[in-house]
């Protein structure tokens, strides 16, 4: 389990110090704190659990932080603290009950001073009482745990996948009628080595041994059919991206159903490095643009390839993450552009600035908010998106006072699409005073944007 | 008859034979369900020892359903209400069990029967419904749902809705005992030689389909009996032993099919129990890494155009989500 993402989370609200104070004002939106692993870098990440953002990244580095109760305040109140700075960064507990506050804390303390500590949790794992779903009790039976956020993320963005990158909501397609005996019969005789990769995901009170023969009785039979159904149903109605289950339980960090063999089928994220310091996730994601949009990658019927290039700490170490939104584009991109099993250099290389930037398969699962991202919004101009964002750092350093006026219009999503879903934007006009208006657009991940002047 | 609100952890299951075998099986019960598929005498007397009839249908609330035979509230046997639909099935065996003289059971069940006697409908209904340990043992085939889509306000796909009836003989009259009416009800006597109750049953349960138009009524009938396979392997011994080959090898056939019907509820129970995310998951893996996935899924698209085209020219409303 030590390569894996996420290696805990807990519920946990931010509070923020009250200027040229001592008091700390906890703010009330509900988020979680997530430790996660990436590449070799340890994350504190802070969520927000109702719009599922990540609003706060924090490296780590071993040794240099410290989560603390902060004993001056009432209630389950905690800093991280760092060695190398004066940050300060204060939370407090959220969870019903503060019996696993210790357990939680110690572990954050563990990972904190040595990356590869392995937590330990107590043993017994209760659920919290604030799972409001299924009332059924959990079963002692291990087959019976319910499917992990990670889990259920990775399964949507296959299936997006499937359907097509870009903001193509997954109606327009039935996983019904993607596992199909139909489509899967044949690759038991063109992929006959595939078919073993599926027997450990077979029932494991079946009465009788795994088997192609099997796998097709089981495919064909109605209870899978319908387990089918509730998944396609699930994934529609968009359960996927907002369900926040469990949280605090050990399951939750990170555990997933692949033993190892499967283990190097999930990626879709691909590990960078050698990016030169000076640039930006902006340059990089021109550059890779020309890629996946030029030739050999672009199909002229699809929206342009989305994909997300996300630099660690700044670029300060050179590393970043790709993510992709489909095996098979990946894996092309790999074979020409990445690290070559014999060690020699790739048919193509992707040189930004000066220096070429090396690829390999990243096995950590790639991060549920950008596969979110990619799979429902379009492509988005990296020009564009530096434009805003230096307009918008622009606009919190100044002092002027704003005239805003709220705008709310529907528009259809696709007009071709046969199910029209009216989708809501909002926008925010700010001007200067004797400005051009400077518009900053807030749009929900399944809407498309359009300027209306 | 949704109600997934008050489910209170009740989960919807199947009514399939093998659903109801394996809850016999954990309630500690040595007796199964089968289909029945007729009610003529040669059908029910394959079955003997039969212990009850359960009919099953799917529930219309414009359905008129005319009441013969009489209520009689003071059944003195085991009658309990239907407090959660969901749990609607477990309620009609129990209700079927509670009534069977000598009958086995686990001490489970034996309890909660003894705890329950003398209790009026209502109150027994709570406290079955109340009960963890039976809860369970009924939710333990339902699918573990790796999503809960309960409690969610979901717009919701028409369910299979079955309602269930029992009916039994209890001290020589014959009773069909409906959790949703108020009263157990009676349906006079019988005339014990012959097939007995069988066929007073056959009767009552003939004229309820009559009251429909034909074809309306989507019903289906089980039957509560004893488990046959010990019985058969018992017989099977006797007559090898005394070198009859000749009638032993008919049992060899029953015995066969008895043990393979067996099988495939085992079957069908273990995937049910399973939670499939996973082989989901793999199966597009595994599709994806063929090549295949990107045809699948045109193909797919294009089977969803048909019938969202389909449904719209018969101007069904389509759900939106």
């Amino acid at each position: 389990m030590a390569d894996s993402g996420t290696l805990l989370a807990f519920k946990a609200g931010r509070a923020f110090r009250r200027e040229g104070t001592n008091f700390v004002d906890p703010s009330p939106a509900k988020g979680a704190i997530l430790l996660r692993r990436e590449d070799d870098l340890l994350h504190l990440m802070w969520k927000n659990r109702t719009s599922n953002e990540v609003e706060e990244d924090l490296i780590l580095f071993p040794s240099d932080a410290t989560f603390l109760k902060v004993s001056q305040a009432p209630g389950r109140v905690y800093v991280l603290k760092f060695s190398s700075s004066n940050q300060r960064h204060f939370f407090w507990m959220q969870d019903a009950s503060s019996v696993r506050d210790e357990e939680f804390v110690n572990n954050v303390n563990g990972f904190l001073m040595d990356p590869d500590y392995e937590a330990s949790w107590g043993s017994s794992s209760q659920p919290s009482t604030s799972t409001s779903t299924a009332g059924a009790s959990q079963s002692s039976a291990p087959s019976n745990f319910q499917a992990t956020p990670e889990q259920l993320a990775q399964l949507q963005q296959l299936l997006t996948s499937a359907v097509g990158s870009g903001a193509a909501p997954p109606s327009n397609v039935s996983l019904n009628d993607i596992l199909t005996p139909a489509n899967i019969t044949p690759l038991f005789t063109s992929h006959p080595d595939l078919i073993p990769t599926l027997f450990p995901h077979l029932p494991p009170d079946l009465p009788m041994p795994p088997s192609p023969e099997v796998l097709q009785r089981i495919i064909s039979s109605p209870q899978f059919r319908s387990a089918v159904s509730s998944f396609d149903q699930a994934l529609r109605t968009g359960l996927l991206g907002g369900l926040v289950r469990g949280l605090g339980l050990p399951e939750e960090a990170g555990t997933g159903i692949e033993p190892s063999s499967q283990k190097a089928t999930l990626w879709m994220e691909i590990h960078m490095k050698n990016i030169e310091l000076s640039l930006t996730k902006y340059d990089v994601t021109r550059h890779l643009a020309h890629i996946f949009h030029g030739p050999g990658y672009l199909d002229p019927q699809e929206e342009p390839i989305n994909f997300e290039v996300y630099l660690y700490d700044h670029n300060r170490l050179g590393r970043g993450a790709l993510t992709l939104p489909n095996i098979s584009i990946a894996t092309q991109f790999l074979q020409e552009y990445g690290q070559q099993e014999d060690g020699l250099a790739p048919p193509k290389s992707c040189v930004v600035g000066q220096q070429r930037i090396r690829f390999a398969e990243s096995y950590n699962e790639p991060r549920s908010d950008i596969i979110e991202k990619i799979t429902r919004l379009p492509f988005q101009d990296p020009s564009v998106a530096e434009g805003e964002e230096n307009r918008s750092f622009h606009l919190q350093s100044h002092n002027d006072r704003y005239f805003i006026s709220i705008y709310g219009i529907p528009l259809p999503s696709k007009p071709e699409a046969d199910l029209c879903h009216l989708t809501l934007v909002l926008r925010l006009f700010v001007s200067f005073a004797d400005q051009q208006p400077i518009y900053l657009s807030f749009d929900d991940f399944s809407v498309l944007l359009k300027f209306v002047p | 008859m949704s109600g997934d609100d008050d489910s209170n952890g009740w989960q919807l299951t199947e009514s399939d034979p093998g659903v109801f075998s394996e809850l016999l099986k954990t309630l500690g019960v040595p007796l199964i369900v089968d289909d029945l598929y007729s009610l003529d005498s040669e059908s029910l007397a394959s079955l003997q020892p039969l212990h009850a009839l359960i009919f099953l249908f799917k529930w219309v609330s414009t359905s008129s359903d005319s009441m013969s035979g009489n209520y009689d509230p003071e059944f003195p046997g085991f009658f309990a209400h239907q407090v959660v639909n969901n749990a609607c099935a477990t309620l009609a065996v129990l209700n079927a069990l509670g009534n069977i003289p000598a009958l086995k059971s686990g001490s489970q069940l034996t309890q909660l029967l003894e705890f329950t006697n003398g209790m009026d409908p209502q109150t027994r209904g709570l406290v079955i419904t109340s009960s963890d340990w039976l809860r369970e043992a009924h939710n333990s085939l339902s699918p573990p749902s790796a999503i809960s889509l309960d409690g969610l306000g979901l717009p919701k796909q028409t369910e299979d809705a079955y309602h269930f009836v029992v009916y039994l003989p209890f001290m020589g009259f014959l009773y069909e005992l409906d959790g949703l009416k108020p009263h157990a009800v009676s349906h006079g006597s019988y005339n014990e030689t012959g097939e007995g109750w069988l066929s007073r049953a056959r009767e009552v349960i003939e004229n309820r389909i009559a009251t429909y138009p034909p074809g309306a009524l989507d019903f289906s009938l089980l039957a509560l009996r004893e488990d046959p396979l010990p019985l058969i392997q018992a017989e099977l011994a006797e007559l090898q032993a005394a070198g009859k080959q000749a009638e032993a090898a008919d049992l060899v056939v029953k015995l066969e099919s008895e043990t393979s019907k067996r099988n495939r509820w085992n079957f069908e129970n273990s995937l049910r129990r399973h939670n499939h995310v996973g082989l989901v998951h793999s199966l597009l893996v595994a599709l994806a890494k063929a090549g295949k996935l990107e045809s699948a899924k045109e193909r797919a698209k294009g089977i969803m155009k048909e019938r969202v085209s389909k449904a719209k020219s018969k101007g069904e409303a389509m759900d939106e989500s």
